[in-house]
């Protein structure tokens, strides 16, 4: 039913930037936080989830303006990211594969069935949006001040962050570690300072991308199972340690995801992200991202 | 390194060596699982009521979920989180063959469990090339394929993504209408699959999958064929999480895949995971005492509380971390640690 | 591992125990509800204006029943007794299975309230001819197969319920529980789900045990589209259209389900039925409800692109997401809903769903004045104090269904039987709860409305455009008072 024209191609295109840059958001975390203690965090949708039900709290008890509930609520993914670091996966910090796994997702389902009881009265909740919904037209493709304020957060934090692991001393301690524990250590990396960190930061992006998304559509436990997928994937694109790369597959995979809904194989547009990751992983993407060290690294930790 | 999940392998190492096996010593000790097996049959038919022994056969049937687990990452330490994607295979090949293609159960089930074995083999076969964390990662993009794509197609579920699945009967001596000789059938079916199951823990080749499990390159360096146990893993998860389906389709006498939330999807696949490793994920008891608990506390007794289920689903969040943390070898490792300080402290006075 | 992490994990273990503990006994708390079968309750419900003519009966001239709750009075005679699975002298046990947790909770907390607060008032007034209700509750997780069939077996088995109601059954998860409760014979009455999925539709052979009772489907489509069609004819007469050179174009969007598709595909015969110029240009599926909400530019975009000048949604998240993508893209249409009548159109529209059209599936609307409705809501608030107006969908549909079996165990007396019962609801003539639309089934239609009301969103609110509207009658609006007049 949907002709191809250029406009309805340069629309989704529009709209794909939008979902690609909390894809990006997403995906930065994931790599934050795999580089720094080995686990795919599982759990990170139901954090940015469990967040942006605090902002909704927050936002109707106190009705703060708000920029500060946003603050709140990247403040709770901080806490909650350190805390999960430091109360769990520091004592993994030597456990195998099937340790860290399970652990993130028993903590994503802990999650989700404490958000489930806790807002058991806030059926089809919606939280504000940050920004207004008067939309900006640029030739035929419009997008509302939501998506553009999302963009625009998101290639801030972008670079905020990847210049944050290239310049600073936590940046460097984090690469040390993720390339050769052992040596790191011994040089007086404070691991378990570092990963804390790592988890905090990923933590707070997890729910900062949470309330920029969610209030566009309904907040449910379920709200961010889907986003995470596509988060992953987008650190898949880096190999689970490139930042920069993380940022651009984000962008990417949302751009290719919506556009493919202006051609004529839009059905394949919903397990386009599974498709691509399963490319990508048998083909051994991390090859182009990882140095040596890191490979082997990679290898040890899971 | 020391790791978290540091304790040995069940039963192989385990084995008390008894001084010399006599006539009389054996009876013994095959006394406890027969034992075991008659009281598991026979008691809840007599003792509990119809629902009751509805509800313990869909426990057994969570079990043999969590047996598939077992196999494939208890003992191979292949990371496999889409059982239920092939419970489904299972429960809609067994349901098609006997309501569409008239075939009797009792090819229909054994068919369905070999019909799961090549889609886990496909998955298998990625395991070759994948390890670990991306493996994970593809079973999940796997079994989200398979859902959008096999559970929509009407050839596979049936007209309109739903198809019966009538009670098998025992040429005309026994109908298995009645919710306790289900019960009774499936307590058999899973003793079947245990018995199996214990013997190929003690056999060579279970051997040869803890060696893959534990280090691999190792494991090739000794000249284990690590693809062959890798794939046998799978087959066997496979094999195991369609009987299961089977089993469980015959239980509901219908099963369906539509609707907004996938019937065999990642919500069931992780509860049969977690109930797996609360159990212990080593052990072939540890999925049915995790079944169990899962079943009876969530799908009964909460059964009547509003937030029950959520409240119940944290924590067992909580006690699988629990788990993971402190006693990995689950439930099962602590009954089985409670055991032997029991026999310990009887020899020792 | 040192004395220090020993002591903790010993710890740890303890409360994982206690905690498993804890939540075992905790079953000893959390029973199936049940109500005090106490002595009876002597304050009655506030007093109604006007006695309708029945009492419960039929009445003659226009053989209409109507039905007040409370108003059947007592049959005489026949002293009850133990008439069937369920039914004492003294008692009835009825059963009711809804998703309390989770999201679907927004499904199930209304229908449970509804039921709840209906029984409580029944058996404040003294039951039905003096056997009192016992409400007994399973929860079960929506898409739960297995859930949903072990709380019917436990309801049917270990509660012994005479009957199960207001169960949102319109799942393929409640296929394998509805079998069963099909098989057992055992009624299932319903208010509100409507037509389920494809497999799930109510057929005369597979589940003649249940009734649920909400407007046909073919009946809703043809007033839907000739709703469509006269709103459109006042945007061209005020030259409102943005392409007036086909003013009968329209598009269609839905979700990606077999209902959906259906309802689409009959909108469209209906549609290009009326006329030559009248045409169906688009019609969109939306994969599901998440990327309602994530692509919804992309099918109002298509929409617009084929010179759409109205818009039909097959369901209320296509509408409430297209209507805000729709003023996203300046196509400013009419649009059509099928039951976009709940919170997500009031609460999470804004002005962009201003103007947007949809019905109330047939349950009534909380303004009718009649003594029925005084009734419900009095009850509600009386209950559940905390709610919000009562004037949704799943509420009502819930307390049609109560008042449903209230009457037909009425009408039988102590003979309350499951074959009698249902051969009164699968055989009801105009039956007029005052709350809804006209209830008659027959053996080959358990849906029994024909009838529904048309509203308009306005505001962030609900409100009423018409009367009671039937296929193929006239589409004549009453005030509506929400300023926001034909939506232009």
């Amino acid at each position: 039913m949907l002709a191809f024209s250029p406009s309805l191609l340069a629309q989704d295109a529009a709209n794909g930037v939008f979902l690609g840059a909390i894809f990006a958001l997403l995906g930065i975390g994931v790599v934050l936080i795999y580089k720094s203690s080995g686990v795919l965090n599982f759990a990170h949708g139901s954090m940015a989830m469990f967040c942006t039900y605090i902002y909704f709290q927050v936002d109707r008890s106190f009705h703060l303006p708000v920029g500060v509930s946003l603050l709140i609520a990247v403040a709770c993914g901080v806490v909650l990211g350190a805390a999960t670091y430091l109360g769990i996966f520091r004592r993994m910090r030597n456990a195998g594969l099937l340790a860290k796994v399970i652990g993130a997702l028993a903590v994503a389902g802990f999650l989700q069935g404490a958000a489930a009881f806790l807002w058991r009265n806030a059926t089809e909740a919606r939280p504000p949006q940050q920004f207004s919904q008067r939309v900006v037209h640029l030739g035929s493709v419009g997008l509302d001040w939501q998506h553009i304020g999302t963009i625009l957060i998101t290639i801030a934090v972008g670079i905020g962050v990847i210049a944050l692991v290239k310049y600073t001393t936590f940046g460097v301690a984090l690469r040390a570690t993720a390339q050769n524990r052992m040596a790191a250590k011994l040089l007086g990396v404070k691991e378990d300072r570092v990963a804390a960190m790592s988890w905090g930061l990923g933590g707070g992006l997890a729910a900062l991308a949470g309330v920029l998304v969610i209030p566009t559509s309904i907040l449910t436990v379920y709200s961010m199972v889907g986003y995470m997928v596509r988060g992953f994937v987008a650190a898949v694109v880096g190999g689970f340690v490139s930042l920069p790369a993380a940022l651009i597959g984000g962008f990417g995979l949302g751009i290719a995801q919506e556009s493919l809904l202006a051609t004529p194989i839009q059905s394949i547009s919903s397990i386009f992200a599974g498709m691509l990751i399963a490319a990508l992983l048998l083909f051994r993407v991390e090859r182009f991202f990882a140095l040596e060290q890191e490979l082997r690294a990679l290898e040890e930790l899971g | 390194m020391a790791r978290v999940l540091d304790a040995p392998p069940p039963d192989v190492l385990d084995v008390v060596v008894p001084e010399q096996p006599s006539p009389g010593r054996n009876w013994k000790r095959l006394a406890v699982p027969i034992g075991g097996f008659l009281a598991a049959a026979i008691l809840p038919p007599l003792l509990l009521d119809g629902v009751w022994n509805f509800t313990l056969t869909l426990a057994l049937i969570y079990g043999l979920m969590g047996l598939s687990i077992v196999v494939v990452t208890g003992y191979v330490g292949q990371l496999s989180l889409m059982p239920a994607t092939f419970v489904g295979v299972g429960a809609f090949a067994s349901a098609g063959l006997v309501a569409r293609a008239a075939t009797p159960f009792w090819w229909a089930a054994p068919l369905a469990a070999l019909v799961t074995v090549p889609v886990a083999l496909v998955i298998g076969m990625v395991a070759l090339r994948l390890k670990g964390l991306y493996l994970a990662i593809m079973t999940l993009v796997f079994a989200d394929v398979a859902e959008q794509f096999l559970f929509r197609q009407d050839w596979f579920t049936g007209q309109g993504g739903s198809s019966p699945a009538p009670r098998p009967h025992l040429f005309s001596w026994v109908d298995f209408q009645s919710d306790k000789s289900y019960y009774v059938l499936v307590v058999v079916v899973v003793s079947v699959f245990l018995l199996f199951m214990w013997n190929f823990s003690r056999s060579r080749a279970a051997r040869a999958c803890f060696a893959v499990r534990d280090n691999e390159n190792g494991a090739a360096a000794m000249g284990i064929n690590v693809a062959k146990y890798k794939l046998m893993a799978f087959a066997l998860h496979g094999f195991i999480a369609g009987s299961a389906g089977a089993l469980y389709a015959h239980w509901a006498q219908n099963v369906s895949a539509g609707g907004e939330r996938p019937a065999f999807g990642l919500e069931v696949s992780l509860a049969i995971v977690f109930l797996t490793i609360l159990g212990g994920v080593r052990s072939i008891w540890g999925p049915f005492i995790g079944g169990t608990i899962w079943v009876v506390l969530t799908k009964r007794l909460l059964a009547g509380s509003p937030n029950g289920q959520s409240i119940a689903f944290s924590i067992f969040g909580v006690l699988v971390l629990a788990t993971m943390l402190y006693r990995p070898s689950g439930l099962a490792g602590l009954g089985r640690d409670a055991w032997r300080a029991l026999r310990r402290k009887k020899a020792a006075g | 591992m040192t004395p220090r992490h020993r002591d903790r994990s010993r710890a740890l273990q303890v409360l994982a125990l206690g905690t498993v503990g804890l939540l075992l006994s905790s079953c000893a708390v959390f029973h199936p509800q049940r109500i005090q079968v106490a002595s009876r309750v002597t304050e009655t419900l506030p007093p109604s204006a006007v006695t309708p003519g029945g009492t419960g009966g039929i009445s003659g001239t226009n053989s209409k029943t109507v039905f007040v709750p409370g108003r059947g009075g007592e049959l005489g005679g026949k002293p009850n007794y133990a008439s069937a699975p369920g039914v004492t002298a003294t008692t009835i046990n009825l059963g009711i299975i809804v998703p309390l947790d989770g999201p679907a909770a927004e499904l199930g907390r209304p229908l449970y309230r509804a039921t709840q607060a209906y029984v409580n008032a029944l058996n404040a007034r003294g039951g039905i001819h003096g056997r009192l209700v016992q409400l007994f509750l399973q929860t079960a997780c929506i898409n739960c197969e297995d859930e949903n069939l072990l709380a019917a077996k436990a309801l049917v088995e270990q509660k012994h319920v005479f009957a199960i109601v207001n169960t949102y059954m319109n799942t393929y998860a409640f296929g394998a529980a509805m079998n069963y409760l099909n098989q057992q014979q055992v009624p299932l009455i319903e208010g509100w789900t409507g037509i389920g999925p494809e497999s799930m539709t109510w057929s005369a052979d597979q589940t003649p045990w249940n009734v649920y009772y909400t407007v046909r489907n073919e009946d809703a489509v043809e007033i839907y589209a000739d709703w469509l069609d006269t709103v459109m004819s006042h945007w061209a007469a005020a030259g409102k259209l943005p392409f007036p050179s086909h003013p009968h174009w329209v598009a269609t969007v839905g979700l990606d389900v077999t209902q959906d598709r259906k309802r689409a595909a009959v909108f469209k015969q209906v549609w290009e039925s009326k006329g030559p110029d009248y045409k169906v240009v688009a019609q969109e599926y939306v994969a599901a409800q998440e990327e309602a909400v994530t692509r919804m530019d992309s099918f109002i975009s298509a929409m617009k692109n084929a010179q759409a000048n109205g818009a039909f949604s097959a369901s209320n998240i296509t509408m409430v997401f297209g209507m805000q993508a729709a003023q996203r893209n300046s196509w400013k249409v009419p649009w059509v809903s099928k039951s976009a009548w709940g919170k997500a159109a009031t609460d999470n529209c804004g002005a962009a769903c201003n103007g947007g059209f949809t019905d109330n599936n047939g349950w009534g609307w909380s303004g009718i004045r009649t003594p029925q409705m005084q009734q419900y809501l009095a009850t509600m608030e009386r209950y559940y104090p905390e709610g919000a107006t009562y004037a949704d969908a799943q509420t009502l549909g819930g307390w049609i269904g109560m008042m449903a079996f209230e009457y037909a165990a009425g009408q039988l007396g102590a003979d309350l039987t499951r074959p009698a019962l249902m051969n009164i609801l699968g055989n009801l003539h105009n039956f007029d709860t005052g709350v809804g639309a006209p209830i008659t089934t027959s053996p080959s239609d358990h849906l029994g409305m024909g009838q529904l009301m048309m509203l308009q969103i306005c505001n962030n609110r609900f409100w009423r455009m018409t009367n009671w509207l039937s296929a193929g009658g006239p589409m004549a609006r009453v005030s509506n008072n929400g300023d926001c007049g034909w939506g232009y």
